[in-house]
């Protein structure tokens, strides 16, 4: 199978590892992986500032870019969430050729490749930050919020086939950082104030690392630790899928 | 006044959303193998007290011993088992207010007469004849407006005593 | 002022700030135990949310039957088109009796009509009888969140308020004492009050049925001990059937606060004997507001408060940030329909993190309808326009393969530079974060390598 890889600009630029273990988790899966040079940016920076015009011609070249290939894989959940959700609002029926194809890299590891076991250890305590639009539009993982409903997490799911695997509890395992994208600068003494919260609940649980499905919430708390020197190490999930953490 | 009417419902016959579906709704409500038992467990986490009588005379005579003359003593006819709440209609009308003011409420209530669920409990409400003023009640009044620290007793009665006969 | 400055004054005292969140997350977590009591909950979500729909398609029909019910009741009804005619009706009807006195239970319609200052204008005395809600009037402070309207305040500091105004010891601070005194205090108003007013949470259409649930008692006590009780709607609290109140019954408590019922759901249907009893319907906005197909689903609200309780900008900021009648992520979507421009701040003042949506009990879109108001808002030219203009140009740059590889270099450039280069945006980023360490080679770089 054809995977178009999707690179979120950010990662491109600041997390290229995080980049490199999602292609390298997906070949060793047995994919057949392209990266298009031409890709840009989901959109969702625009669309998230009411800018949804000037989303719009970022979206047209995301499925100008991706509609060819048999499915498009992202180590960022709220880039195909912008994809799989707001498409479909700001471009149209121009957005069906890519909607139902766009996987975030865990839920495609395990629904479309069906992975049972991986080649990886890890020797870190580890905390899982949920990223809120994988965890309540995605739906990678039952939100707190719905207790009532079965219990799942396709993050944690992963995790656990990694060899000495030791994932902490947190108090309010799926609370938001604070990033926001905008709102990090918008509203920046309220962003902090939450990721300072998120890092102290890191900490009451002991954790050494915190992994995400997205690096922007990683960007915002790793800034936020390096600043405070609080010592903690932060990573993409995938590299933690990948053995990068042994 | 009739103008605002005519203008507001003007307005919502013009904005009115098209096409929405007929509402049927399927019962899903929850259902409790012994109500009794939650009604209990449900009382006693609301802060009620509930006491089991093998009779509504010997539960007037325990009232009587209990709370003294500014009890008020009331009958209700239904419960709920989800929640803890009684069903009290006032069909004495001169009564409204009297229940709230007491320091102490007790209500008695048919063991037969506990229902599962909320659902449950309006479709049989809704058979008869609806009473002036009725009332769920589900313990005693309390509060958490100060620091979400939960106080029993704010307007309204500070003990309520459920006696299940 | 804005929701960002605002908010940063309440941020301040971290403290405090932190006490908040607590407090609320609390509040979040006993709704979560109840929730789990409930297995069929999120379908109960489900019917909640379409007998709301089905509602607001019907409005009209259902206002009228309701109408129509009340007056078979002896319910005497009245409608208002804005905030100022219900003003002018309540105080009709209190004058008409002569009150001088009344007391009022909870209603965010009454605090949003601003019916309090225009009684009290024509010389009437208007107590406020929720705890919450007569704190914060004895502070001459509005409520800072729907249900529980004196959050912001710790017991300190309503201590104080009561020492001043009720002439309780000063160093009474204990929360039982306090709500005693309280009770002690208001008990002789009840008695002396010569007309109650409640709010409204269901209007049951085809019975005629006004539902007020507290946990007080201080609706029943207004309503029953007056000879007048008026109770004040907006036209969107009117549900279809007698039955219907089972399913949000079942949802309000357990959302609001985790009780698996209020302690009171009390049952207006006619007035008492010798009494009267009124209704007044109020618009101010609410028809408009269904004209608007990405926000009408707002009108569902049954103001259970679990929206703000959950919110992690909410629990840090307080609900006197938001500078609107009804705070957090409802009263973010409600304000700017009626206000834009006052009010542009509201719907940025979220991460979009989606938990409002998921608590809500009659699943509002609430984080969608944020989303949707920021385009609205710039369409009409609010909100700020420097931002507007840079997501202008990163459009052309993000739709442009050529001009965006540019820009990724020169971001990196930029970055490893000294500080006063970049622009203003990354220097806010910079006031309490670090920047990720530039790596020497971009993604891009590392994979075309990594192809060879
Ligand atoms: S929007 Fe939903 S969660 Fe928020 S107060 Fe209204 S009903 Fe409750």
């Amino acid at each position: 199978m054809r995977v178009g890889l999707f690179i979120p600009c950010y990662v491109d630029q600041f997390f290229p590892s995080a980049g490199m273990a999602t292609v390298e988790l997906l070949e060793n899966h047995g994919c057949d992986v392209a990266f298009p040079e031409a890709q840009t940016c989901c959109g969702q920076p625009m669309a998230n500032a009411g800018c949804s015009g000037d989303a719009a011609a970022a979206a047209r070249h995301f499925v100008d870019t991706f509609s060819g290939y048999d499915y498009v894989v992202s180590p960022s959940g709220s880039c195909v969430a912008m994809v799989k959700h707001q498409y479909p609002k700001i471009v149209g029926n121009a957005a069906s050729s890519v909607v139902s194809k766009t996987y975030e890299i865990c839920e495609f590891l395990l629904d479309v490749v069906k992975v049972t076991q991986l080649q990886a250890s890890c020797s870190k305590l580890v905390a899982i930050q949920m990223a809120c639009h994988g965890t309540r539009e995605l739906r990678l993982a039952t939100g707190s919020e719905r207790p009532a409903l079965p219990t799942f997490s396709k993050p944690r799911q992963l995790l656990e086939m990694v060899d000495g695997m030791q994932l902490v509890e947190l108090q309010r395992p799926d609370e938001c950082c604070g990033f926001g994208g905008l709102f990090s600068i918008d509203e920046v003494d309220v962003s902090c104030a939450m990721g300072d919260d998120k890092l102290s609940d890191f900490q009451q649980a002991r954790a050494e690392l915190v992994v995400s499905t997205d690096m922007s919430c990683l960007m915002h708390l790793g800034g936020l630790s390096s600043r405070q020197d609080r010592g903690l190490k932060f990573a993409h999930i995938a590299e933690v899928l990948n053995g990068d953490w042994a | 006044m009739t103008e605002a009417r005519t203008s507001i419902l003007a307005a919502l016959r013009e904005n009115r959303p098209k096409g929405e579906a007929d509402l049927v709704l399927e019962d899903i409500a929850i259902q409790y193998e012994d109500p009794f038992v939650s009604f209990s467990a449900m009382m006693k986490k609301n802060g009620g007290l509930v006491v089991a009588m093998d009779s509504a005379d010997s539960a007037v005579a325990d009232f009587a011993n209990r709370c003294g003359p500014d009890g008020v003593l009331l009958e209700g006819e239904l419960a709920v088992a989800e929640n803890a709440a009684i069903w009290i209609p006032f069909r004495d009308e001169a009564e409204r207010a009297r229940p709230f003011l007491a320091e102490t409420l007790a209500v008695i209530v048919r063991r037969a007469d506990i229902v599962s669920n909320m659902a449950q409990a309006y479709a049989r409400i809704g058979t008869g004849e609806l009473p002036g003023y009725g009332v769920f009640m589900a313990g005693p009044s309390k509060t958490a407006d100060i620091a979400q620290c939960l106080v029993i007793g704010a307007h309204g009665p500070i003990e309520f005593v459920t006696y299940l006969v | 002022m804005k929701h960002p400055e605002a908010a940063a004054g309440f941020v301040a005292d971290s403290a405090k700030s932190s006490w908040h969140d607590q407090a609320l997350w609390g509040v979040r977590t006993k709704r979560d135990a109840a929730v789990s009591a409930i297995p069929e909950w999120e379908e109960l979500r489900e019917q909640g949310a379409r007998i709301k729909a089905w509602s607001l398609a019907h409005l009209d029909d259902l206002l009228v039957q309701f109408e129509a019910q009340c007056q078979q009741n002896g319910i005497v009804v009245h409608w208002a088109a804005d905030g100022p005619e219900h003003n002018r009706i309540v105080h009709g009807i209190l004058a008409k009796h002569r009150v001088k006195k009344l007391v009022k239970s909870k209603s965010m319609l009454t605090e949003e009509c601003g019916l309090n200052e225009h009684l009290e204008a024509q010389g009437m005395e208007v107590i406020d009888t929720d705890l919450g809600e007569r704190i914060v009037q004895l502070r001459h402070e509005p409520p800072s969140h729907i249900v529980l309207p004196a959050i912001h305040l710790q017991k300190e500091e309503i201590a104080e308020t009561f020492h001043k105004t009720m002439g309780t010891p000063a160093d009474m601070t204990d929360e039982t004492e306090l709500t005693r005194a309280a009770r002690k205090d208001l008990r002789e108003r009840f008695l002396q009050a010569e007309a109650g007013v409640t709010g409204v949470n269901f209007a049951v259409a085809d019975k005629g049925i006004v539902v007020v649930c507290t946990n007080e008692g201080n609706a029943d006590l207004g309503a029953g001990l007056p000879r007048l009780h008026i109770a004040c709607m907006g036209i969107e609290k009117i549900i279809p059937k007698f039955d219907h109140l089972s399913v949000f019954t079942r949802l309000l408590a357990r959302s609001a606060t985790g009780q698996p019922i209020t302690v009171y759901t009390s049952h207006f249907h006619k007035p008492k004997p010798g009494g009267e009893m009124h209704v007044v319907i109020v618009d101010n906005g609410r028809s408009a507001l269904l004209g608007r197909k990405d926000f009408r689903r707002s009108l569902g609200c049954i103001r259970c408060g679990a929206c703000m309780n959950t919110c992690p900008i909410y629990r840090r900021s307080g609900g006197h940030s938001y500078m609107a009648t009804v705070p957090g992520p409802i009263g973010s979507t409600l304000a700017p329909s009626k206000d834009p421009k006052t009010h542009d701040s509201l719907p940025f003042a979220s991460t979009l993190c989606g938990s409002c949506t998921d608590v809500c009990p009659v699943k509002i879109d609430l984080h969608q309808q944020l989303l949707a108001w920021r385009g609205e808002l710039v369409k009409m030219g609010y909100g700020d326009r420097k931002k507007i203009r840079s997501m202008k140009l990163a459009g052309k740059v993000l739709s442009s393969p050529t001009l965006y590889k540019l820009a990724g270099i020169g971001a990196r450039i930029a970055l490893r530079g000294p500080r006063f280069v970049l622009p203003s945006e990354a220097k806010k980023w910079l006031t309490n974060r670090d920047l990720p360490p530039v790596p020497a080679e971009s993604f891009r770089a590392r994979y075309r390598r990594h192809q060879k």
